[in-house]
C-alpha cells in the first residue's frame, strides 16, 4: 500500500516536473546571451582578426539567431546531446558527470549532519523552551544562520588550517601522497571536514530552528496530554508522538533549503578548492561557455527537484492527512 | 465499608501568579461513580490531573491524594507511569484533537497496552478489535487501521474510551468526556461508560459541567466553585433539595421541562479572580444570603455543606 501511493505520488510529481524543467532550460539558454560577454572572444584569444572571430562565431553556431540556437539546442536534446562544451570540447553531460561524485560527496554528507544535528539541537532546544539553554541555542542558530558561507569558510580557514593547523585547507585529497584504500578513504574525510562544515552550518540552524518550533508546537497538543496520561515515557513523547508530527516540518524544510544548499555548495567549492560541480560552473560563467552552462542549470534544476519529490512522498507518507 | 479506591484529603494546587485548588478533600469508593460539577476555573479539571500527575510543570501541588492508599504526591515518576493509564486512565474533552493525527487508532490504542507490559502482536491486535466492538465500532479489524481524521468525533470519543479502559483501570477519570460532542453521541458515550461501570466495575471520576450529565450517570455528585468542594451528596438529594446557595443557583440557571420556571435566573457578578485574594466565603460577593461573618472567615466542609448560613431553599 505505502508503495502504491509512493508510486502514485512520484508519478504525478514527474509530470509536473516536466514544464518546470523546460522553463528553467528556456530562461537559462535566454538569459546567459543577455549576459555580456562574448564567448567567442574568449575562445578567439588575445586580439583576433574579425575574420577569425567570424569563423569561431560560425563553428559553434553563434551566429544565428537565438531563437535558432534555441530550436537547435530543443531538437539535438530530444536525442540525448546536449551540446558540447566550448572550452573542453568535451560533450556536456560527460564534463558534468565526471564532476559530480565529488559535489554528491561533500552536498550529501552536509545534509545528513546538518539534518541529524539539527534535528538533535532543534528537539533539545524545544524540550527546555524557555530556558536559558534554550535561549543559547536559539541565538547561536540565529548567528549560525546570518553569516554567509564564503565568509564563515574563510574564518575556519584561518582558525583551523593557517593558525592550528588541523584540516587541510583545500582540495580533496592530499595532492602528493597518492593513497588508497581505507588510507584514501580517511585523507579525503579530512579533507571534507571544512568544507563540509561550512555548507552544514546554514541548513543545519534552518532545521534546528524549524524543528524547534514544530516541536514546540507539537507538545502543546492534547495528543501529547493524552500520550502521557497513557503512561509515555518523556523520550516516547518526544520522539513517538510529537517528532512524528513535526518531522513533517523539518523534511518540508529540508526540501525546500536543498536548492539553497547547492547554491552554497557553489561557493564553498570555490573557497575550499573542491573539485566539484560549483567550481565547474563557476568557471563555465566566467569562459561564457554557453552549452555547458545551460546542462549545468538543466542538470541542477533536476537534482532540486528530485530532491523536492522525495520530500514530498516522504512527508506524505509520514501524514496521512496530505496522502491522497 | 472496603477502602476507597481514591481519597483525596485537602489537596492544595497552586501556580505562581494564583491558587487554583484550596483544601479539596472527597472519596471515590471502588465501583463508584462520582460527578464533580462547577463552572470553568472552579479547579474541578486541575483536581482531576492532579490524581495523574499532570499538571504543568509550575504547578505546586500540597495535600494528599492516595490511590489505593498509596500517597501519589510522593510516587517516583516510574512509578506514576506505571500506574498512569493501567491502574488509573483518563479521558479528555476534545476527541477530535486527543488523538495523534499521524499515527493509526489502533496503534494507539494497542500502545496503551504495550506501555504496560503487552508486547505480543497477536494478542494485542485481538485486544484491539474487541475493545473497538466493544465500544460499539463496527468492523474493528479494519476500522483500527484507519487514522483520525477518518474518524468522526463520535466514534473517535468512542475509541478514547475504549483506550482508556484497555487494561482495565479501577478508576477511570472522564474530563468533560461529552462537551465538544452532539447530544445523541454524548447519550451513546454516557451509556457507554454506565456499562464499562457495571460490567467490570471501574470507579469513575466525571468532571463535568453539564448537571444532566451528573444526573443520568452518577450516584454522588460534588459541587465546586473558586477551588473548593461546596457542596457533597448523593445525587438526587444535592439536586433536589441543594443546600449551598451556590449548588442552589446553579440549579435556578438550568433549563427545566418539567416546570414552569419562567425567566431563567443567572447568577449575578463573577466567580473570583484566584489571583485576588478573598476573605470569608468566596461565594459571599454572589450570595442573596451573605451575613457579616460570611465575608470575614471561610466556613469548613460540615455534613456535605461548605456555609455558615444554610438558609432553607
Amino acid at each position: 500500500m505505502v508503495i502504491a501511493v509512493a508510486s502514485r505520488l512520484l508519478l504525478r510529481r514527474a509530470l509536473l516536473a516536466v514544464p518546470l524543467v523546460f522553463a528553467v532550460v528556456a530562461l537559462t539558454f535566454f538569459f546567459i546571451r543577455l549576459a555580456p560577454g562574448d564567448p567567442a572572444q574568449i575562445l578567439a584569444g588575445d586580439a583576433p582578426t574579425p575574420e577569425f572571430l567570424a569563423q569561431v562565431r560560425a563553428e559553434y553556431g553563434l551566429d544565428q539567431p537565438v531563437w535558432t540556437q534555441f530550436l537547435a539546442f530543443l531538437a539535438k536534446a530530444l536525442t540525448g546531446d546536449f551540446g558540447t562544451s566550448l572550452y573542453s570540447k568535451q560533450p556536456v553531460f560527460a564534463v558534468i558527470l565526471e564532476r559530480f561524485p565529488a559535489t554528491v560527496l561533500m552536498t550529501g554528507t552536509a545534509m545528513i549532519v546538518a539534518s541529524i544535528v539539527g534535528i538533535l539541537v532543534g528537539v533539545a532546544s524545544a524540550k527546555r523552551a524557555g530556558s536559558h539553554a534554550d535561549t543559547l541555542i536559539s541565538s547561536a542558530s540565529l548567528l549560525g544562520y546570518s553569516m554567509p558561507g564564503f565568509w564563515v569558510g574563510q574564518l575556519l580557514v584561518l582558525l583551523f588550517s593557517v593558525s592550528l593547523d588541523w584540516f587541510p585547507a583545500t582540495g580533496m585529497e592530499a595532492a602528493r601522497a597518492s593513497y588508497t584504500g581505507w588510507r584514501h578513504i580517511q585523507d579525503v574525510a579530512w579533507h571534507m571536514v571544512l568544507p563540509v562544515t561550512t555548507l552544514a552550518l546554514f541548513l543545519l540552524t534552518m532545521i534546528a530552528r524549524f524543528t524547534r518550533a514544530a516541536m514546540i508546537d507539537a507538545l502543546d497538543q492534547d495528543y501529547v496530554l493524552v500520550a502521557e496520561a497513557k503512561g509515555a515515557s518523556r523520550n516516547r513523547i518526544l520522539w513517538h508522538h510529537a517528532f512524528r508530527n513535526a518531522c513533517v516540518t523539518t523534511i518540508t524544510v529540508i526540501g525546500l533549503e536543498f536548492g539553497a544548499v547547492l547554491a552554497g555548495a557553489v561557493v564553498v567549492e570555490i573557497v575550499f578548492g573542491w573539485p566539484g560541480l560549483g567550481r565547474l560552473f563557476y568557471d563555465a560563467i566566467y569562459r561564457r561557455d554557453f552549452p555547458l552552462l545551460t546542462g549545468a542549470f538543466m542538470f541542477s534544476s533536476l537534482i532540486v527537484i528530485g530532491v523536492n519529490m522525495v520530500s514530498d512522498v516522504a512527508c506524505a507518507l509520514l501524514d496521512p492527512r496530505i496522502r491522497r | 465499608m472496603s477502602e476507597p479506591v481514591l481519597s483525596i484529603r485537602d489537596l492544595h494546587v497552586s501556580f505562581p501568579t494564583a491558587t487554583v485548588v484550596q483544601g479539596v478533600s472527597f472519596d471515590v469508593m471502588p465501583g463508584e461513580i462520582v460527578g464533580v460539577v462547577g463552572e470553568s476555573g472552579s479547579g474541578k479539571s486541575m483536581t482531576a490531573r492532579s490524581v495523574l500527575r499532570l499538571l504543568p510543570k509550575s504547578a505546586r501541588l500540597g495535600g494528599s491524594i492516595r490511590f489505593r492508599g498509596q500517597e501519589v504526591l510522593d510516587m517516583s515518576p516510574a512509578d506514576i507511569r506505571a500506574m498512569r493509564g493501567a491502574l488509573v486512565s483518563m479521558v479528555f474533552q476534545d476527541p477530535m484533537t486527543s488523538f495523534n493525527p499521524v499515527l493509526r487508532i489502533g496503534d494507539q490504542i494497542a500502545e496503551a497496552m504495550t506501555l504496560h507490559g503487552q508486547k505480543d502482536r497477536k494478542t494485542l491486535s485481538d485486544r484491539v478489535a474487541s475493545l473497538l466492538a466493544s465500544v460499539g465500532i463496527g468492523n474493528p479489524k479494519a476500522r483500527a487501521r484507519a487514522y483520525p481524521h477518518e474518524f468522526s468525533g463520535g466514534m473517535r470519543q468512542r475509541a478514547l474510551t475504549a483506550m482508556a479502559v484497555a487494561n482495565g483501570p479501577a478508576l477511570l477519570i472522564a474530563d468533560e468526556p461529552t462537551t465538544a460532542l452532539d447530544v445523541t453521541v454524548q447519550d451513546q458515550i454516557l451509556q457507554l461508560m454506565r456499562d464499562l461501570n457495571a460490567t467490570s466495575g471501574t470507579a469513575i471520576l466525571l468532571i463535568t459541567h453539564n448537571i444532566a450529565v451528573v444526573a443520568s450517570l452518577c450516584r454522588r455528585l460534588i459541587v465546586m466553585y473558586a477551588g473548593r468542594v461546596v457542596e457533597d451528596g448523593p445525587t438526587d438529594e444535592v439536586l433536589t433539595a441543594p443546600r449551598h446557595p451556590y449548588t442552589w443557583s446553579l440549579l435556578q440557571s438550568v433549563p427545566r421541562l418539567d416546570r414552569a420556571t419562567g425567566r431563567l435566573v443567572a447568577i449575578k457578578g463573577q466567580p473570583p479572580d484566584p489571583a485576588e485574594p478573598l476573605a470569608g466565603c468566596k461565594f459571599h460577593p454572589r450570595c442573596p444570603w451573605v451575613e457579616e461573618r460570611c465575608t470575614r472567615d471561610e466556613p469548613p466542609l460540615e455534613d456535605g455543606v461548605r456555609c455558615w448560613v444554610r438558609p432553607a431553599l
